[in-house]
């Protein structure tokens, strides 16, 4: 009850937040608008209903209150507290509460730099709240089931993980800033301030890039120790549904900073920021409504709002370019005339290939969709995310290499090679280290070349930037993290070496240059340990991967095992507590003693079924045990598809299969199984060998951090 | 003048040479999804999209080191897949699961084995 009068509320005073200030737009063409007390009362009150909405969904989930659908559907009694408090963006309705409220919130920061631009800004945001609210009142969290079950079901196992607590909301501060620079977009056309007001924009935009760029790299790092989640990527449309806007999104930052410079690419940006927004929309049409239901490793519900969402997403996008459109010959023109071999010419090409990739990515994404239009849906595989990327990102580490190398305006090729001769003393020993660890094809030696000379460069540059003030060096720590990410990524994707192998329990057995001694399971609670011991070289580890029941399915977890140079990446596929089995030979009429068995082969029993093809050979068996004598006839059947086996039950554990007929001279081989008879524990995993992870890491560590550093800048400057 | 001119036509160029190379990655890449049936007719890489009916039927062949089970499809066929890589989480609970392979010799040999977990966001329509 509460919770949705909150919810109301919100709605309503948005609504009325939303008039007010639209009306100030007439006045506020000729002078500057007061900061007028009751629109901002209801901005108050909106924030109160959200505020009120959030708070009472997490107190019924910190007090299993089971009976709302919600609680009962993503919480249970055993649940930890952290999970407790995670399990408010378990579920869609949780998330778009998450979703309005850091809008909201955010508002504030608003109030406090912005003043002119508000009466357009403000009912923009406001527009977006509207829908978020409106589906939590389609799609309400307080659903209540009438009953108070026992208890709940429980939250999914698979996000039973720390990074579940800081990951999606990283992700929705990201969605919640975004909408800003959307808004100023369409509040510079309305003021035609394009320079002043639109930049106002930047630190709102580095800012919706930063935790929407980290969110993508904890997703990573989440689904790297995942197994069948594909990897740190696996090119899933949740995944590139979000790695798409932040593309434009990138393009976005670096279009405005250096327009703040040179009055450059205004209409770019403009575009771009509506851009941005929309896919962030579309993002979430993508991943909730159901369309990709049968395409992604992920499970969506095939919810009511999928037409609203797209509703939202449809107006946005075309709301915001019909005003772009309208507003389009206001817009100054670009009068600088730079010539391509300068640091405009290489801002240029980054905003295109930043681009390009995101149109490439997309396209890739709905390539189920698309293709269903004409016939059977086909989708992508992962390699055409590689093949139209690389050369992308080999011109972007291209750029990366010069840029830092060039003035804006126009620039000599012959002065600035004279420069990059200095990278040739890292750039050859890289390439021959990057030979002899095994890199031998040409393209992947230029992409190292191209990835090392910007390392260098930027290494260089960030030296001389260090000197004006740490704030200044972001953009120069975020490109040398970017180059250490991709040379962690080429190493990883394109070397990594794997191995199936069994394990019996106290034998040694070799494995990619490791040595593997499986221990046995050691049992903790509800985890089980397999324990291997691993020996590489002269150090010796414990590996312990996991086995586990949560939510009554049995998990698996990989154990890793880190190194400056490679991860060891251990992932159980099963223990088998091997049944003893041996095969025995025996002719027509004779009798074998097996344990307590004694085992007579009577014959053949042949059933042609000339009609279908299907051949049935039986082995008649007579099997006394202990003086009980019982009939049995494991069976071999053929038909064009293949052999099958069909084992007989002898007794409890025991398995008698027809493994081979041989006809001519009345033979057979039965395979006896005893699970009783326990032959040795075997664990079986799979060795993998993925270099350079924790360059990746390093990288991602200090793209992130740089990125932070600019944000930094612009909310200061 | 001249000079920009030949801008252009090295800049078409390489416009249009890209979009040639994109969209034939592009078709070159694409998996279709298909039934059984189909998967048996063509020596393409295919997707289907079926059902473990019996998840006892999931063993691990410690010969081949690969993991095998039977797949059904929505017509009802089934047939035996062989899967080398580690066995994903929720296999023996997954709604449904997509094969990446192709299908030789009466056997579906998978490349990659997507699970459909019963939720990430939702815990199905069931309210």
């Amino acid at each position: 009850m509460i919770g949705n009068i909150g919810i109301i509320v919100a709605f309503l005073a948005a609504l009325i937040t939303g008039i007010l200030y639209i009306k100030e737009t007439r006045v506020a063409t000729t002078r500057e608008v007061k900061n007028k007390k009751w629109p901002l009362y209801f901005y108050h009150l909106h924030t109160a209903g959200l505020l009120t909405t959030a708070i009472y969904l997490l107190y019924a989930l910190i007090n299993h209150k089971f009976e709302y659908y919600y609680v009962y559907a993503h919480t249970s009694l055993d649940l930890p507290f952290e999970y407790l408090i995670s399990a408010f963006w378990a579920g869609q309705e949780g998330t778009f509460i998450l979703w309005a409220l850091i809008t909201a919130v955010a508002g504030y920061l608003l109030f406090r730099r912005e003043k002119e631009l508000l009466p357009v800004i403000v009912p923009v945001i406001m527009v977006g709240q509207l829908f978020l609210l409106f589906f939590l009142v389609l799609e309400n969290p307080f659903y209540h089931l009438g009953q108070v079950p026992p208890d709940g079901m429980g939250l999914n196992p698979l996000l039973m993980d720390p990074w579940m607590v800081i990951h999606p909301p990283i992700v929705f501060v990201g969605y919640a800033l975004l909408i800003f620079p959307f808004a100023y977009a369409l509040a510079s056309l309305w003021k035609k301030d394009f320079q002043q007001g639109f930049l106002r924009a930047l630190p709102w935009t580095a800012a919706g890039w930063l935790f929407l760029g980290t969110g993508i790299l904890i997703g990573g790092a989440w689904a790297y120790r995942v197994l069948g989640w594909g990897g740190y990527w696996g090119w899933d449309p949740v995944e590139n549904a979000s790695l798409v806007p932040w593309l434009t999104c990138t393009a976005l930052v670096h279009g405005l900073i250096a327009q703040k410079q040179n009055k450059l690419y205004i209409k770019s940006n403009l575009l771009l920021a509506i851009i941005t927004y929309s896919l962030i929309i579309f993002a979430t049409y993508l991943t909730r409504s159901g369309v990709m239901a049968n395409f992604s490793v992920h499970a969506f519900a095939e919810t009511t709002l999928s037409y609203f969402i797209l509703a939202f997403f449809l107006v946005f996008l075309l709301g915001g370019l019909l005003v772009l459109v309208i507003c389009y010959k206001n817009i100054p023109l670009d009068k600088n005339n730079y010539a391509l071999f300068s640091r405009r010419g290489s801002f240029t090409i980054t905003l295109i290939v930043l681009s390009l990739a995101a149109v490439l990515i997309m396209l890739g994404t709905l390539s189920p969709l698309l293709t269903g239009l004409f016939g059977n849906p086909a989708s992508v595989d992962e390699i055409f995310y590689l093949q139209t990327n690389a050369p992308l990102f080999f011109v972007i580490f291209l750029v990366l290499t010069l840029c830092p190398l060039l003035t804006w305006k126009n620039e000599q090729i012959r002065l600035v090679l004279k420069q990059l001769k200095v990278i040739l003393f890292i750039l050859i020993p890289a390439l021959v280290i990057g030979y002899i660890v095994g890199i031998k094809s040409a393209l992947g030696l230029l992409m190292l070349a191209t990835m090392v000379s910007a390392l260098v460069v930027n290494v260089v540059s960030l030296k001389k930037a260090l000197r004006r003030g740490l704030i200044y060096s972001g953009g120069y720590f975020a490109h040398i993290g970017l180059a250490l990410l991709f040379i962690g990524v080429v190493g990883s994707t394109g070397y990594t070496q794997s191995q199936m192998v069994a394990l019996t329990k106290g034998e040694a057995v070799e494995v990619l240059g490791y040595q593997l001694n499986y221990q046995g399971i050691v049992t903790e609670g509800n985890d089980n340990y397999p324990e291997v011991k691993i020996t590489d070289g002269a150090k010796t580890f414990t590996a312990r991967p996991n086995l586990y029941l949560a939510g009554g399915r049995l998990m698996r977890s990989p154990a890793i095992h880190r190194n400056i140079t490679r991860d060891l990446y251990i992932s159980p596929v099963e223990v088998q507590l091997g049944a003893s089995r041996d095969i025995l030979t025996m002719s027509a009429g004779q009798s074998i003693e097996y344990n307590e068995y004694k085992i007579i082969f009577s014959g053949f029993q042949f059933e042609p079924h000339s009609q279908t093809g299907v051949i049935e050979v039986g082995a008649l068996l007579e099997i006394n045990r202990n003086g009980q004598i019982t009939e049995h006839m494991p069976v071999m059947r053929y038909d064009n598809t293949g052999k099958y086996r069909d084992p007989v039950r002898v007794a409890e554990g025991v398995t008698i299969t027809l493994e081979e007929i041989d006809a001519d001279n009345g033979l057979v081989q039965l395979a006896i199984e005893d699970s009783n008879v326990n032959a040795g524990e075997v664990f079986i995993v799979e060795v993998k060998i993925k270099p350079l992870i924790s360059l990746l890491i390093v990288g991602s560590i200090l793209l992130a951090g740089g990125s932070a550093l600019a944000v930094w800048r612009r909310f200061k400057e | 003048m001249k000079n920009n001119k030949v801008k252009w036509i090295i800049g078409i160029t390489i416009i249009i040479i890209s979009i040639g190379l994109a969209i034939y990655s592009f078709q070159s890449s694409l998996n279709p999804y298909v039934t059984i049936a189909e998967a048996a007719e063509t020596a393409r890489q295919v997707q289907v999209m079926g059902y473990i009916d019996d998840p006892d039927s999931i063993v691990f062949n410690q010969e081949s080191g690969k993991l095998q089970f039977v797949l059904s499809d929505d017509e009802g066929t089934t047939v035996q897949v062989i899967y080398e890589g580690p066995r994903p989480d929720n296999l023996d609970h997954a709604d449904s699961v997509v094969v990446v392979g192709y299908y030789r010799d009466n056997v579906f040999a998978a490349e990659k084995l997507l699970v459909k977990c019963p939720s990430k966001y939702e815990q199905g329509g069931d309210k």
